[in-house]
């Protein structure tokens, strides 16, 4: 999944909307915050909150 | 947990992925062509649409936006991946990303998008949905950008029938007609209506709005 610098700096989590981070195996988008993480599957972000799980 | 009509409709939609183009050749497209016209867009602008189904309109926003950003979302996740399939091979090298995403949570910074598009989603949600989902466009959009919305518009009192009869037998397929109270929902949001058209294709009538922040 290749998401762009810039395509990332807009993305925010659809919870608390605080910004997020590619994973570094780049299996999903972690909030900073809140720290869900967004699965990415099929090479898209699955950003629904009930589909995320909590990593500290 | 309960199911909710927002998960039937993730499902139904779900699997409906790879034949529900269909529905935008005889139905929709028409409709689409007047609203990308309507909405003022040019090449170059940052787009989101809101509820990409398999990706008709959105196609037509990446074409017209190739120099610019053009994101597409959709519940259904399966769709979204369709959308992103297709976008790929279509236009290598377009700045684009579909994702799925819940309308009412826009994954999007604020005043990020100089155009929003949403097409027949209103009709899958419920009065509350919609002032929430209203709500995350106009946060998502900037100052002066431009909000266009597709909706199935009122035909005749047999259409409007039949319509709430599917809308009984299948509600997260159907949905139900809102357009008449969808202008002031829009109102509501702090939003101005800037343009208006009926649309018909085949029978099937669709209402074109338009709205700027």
């Amino acid at each position: 999944m290749a998401i762009s610098k810039d395509l990332l700096e807009i993305l925010v989590c659809p919870l608390c909307k605080a910004t997020v981070e590619l994973k570094p195996d780049g299996s999903g988008l972690k909030c900073v915050q809140c720290h869900r993480v967004y699965p990415i599957r099929d090479d898209i972000p699955v950003m629904l909150i009930d589909e995320a799980r909590i990593e500290e | 947990m309960p199911v909710t009509i927002v998960d039937r409709t993730r499902r139904v939609y779900d699997r409906l992925a790879g034949v529900y183009p269909m529905s935008t050749y005889f139905f929709h497209s028409r409709a689409h062509r007047r609203a990308l016209e309507m909405s003022g867009i040019h090449d170059g602008m940052r787009v989101l649409e809101v509820a990409t189904g398999s990706g008709e309109m959105f196609r037509r926003l990446v074409r017209h936006n190739r120099k610019g950003c053009t994101i597409g979302v959709d519940l259904s996740p399966n769709m979204a991946a369709r959308t992103h399939r297709r976008i790929e091979k279509e236009f290598p090298g377009a700045s684009t990303l579909c994702q799925a995403v819940d309308a009412r949570h826009l994954p999007f910074r604020d005043g990020m998008f100089d155009a929003v598009f949403a097409c027949y989603l209103l009709e899958l949600l419920s009065c509350e949905d919609i002032q929430r989902t209203m709500s995350e466009i106009r946060r998502v959009l900037r100052d002066r950008g431009t909000l266009t919305l597709v909706l199935i518009g009122q035909n005749t009192k047999m259409f409007n029938r039949l319509y709430r009869i599917g809308g009984k037998v299948a509600p997260a397929f159907w949905g139900r007609q809102v357009e008449t109270r969808v202008p002031e929902m829009i109102e509501a949001a702090n939003m101005r209506i800037s343009g208006e058209q009926v649309v018909y294709q085949t029978f099937y009538p669709s209402r074109v709005l338009t709205a700027r922040k």
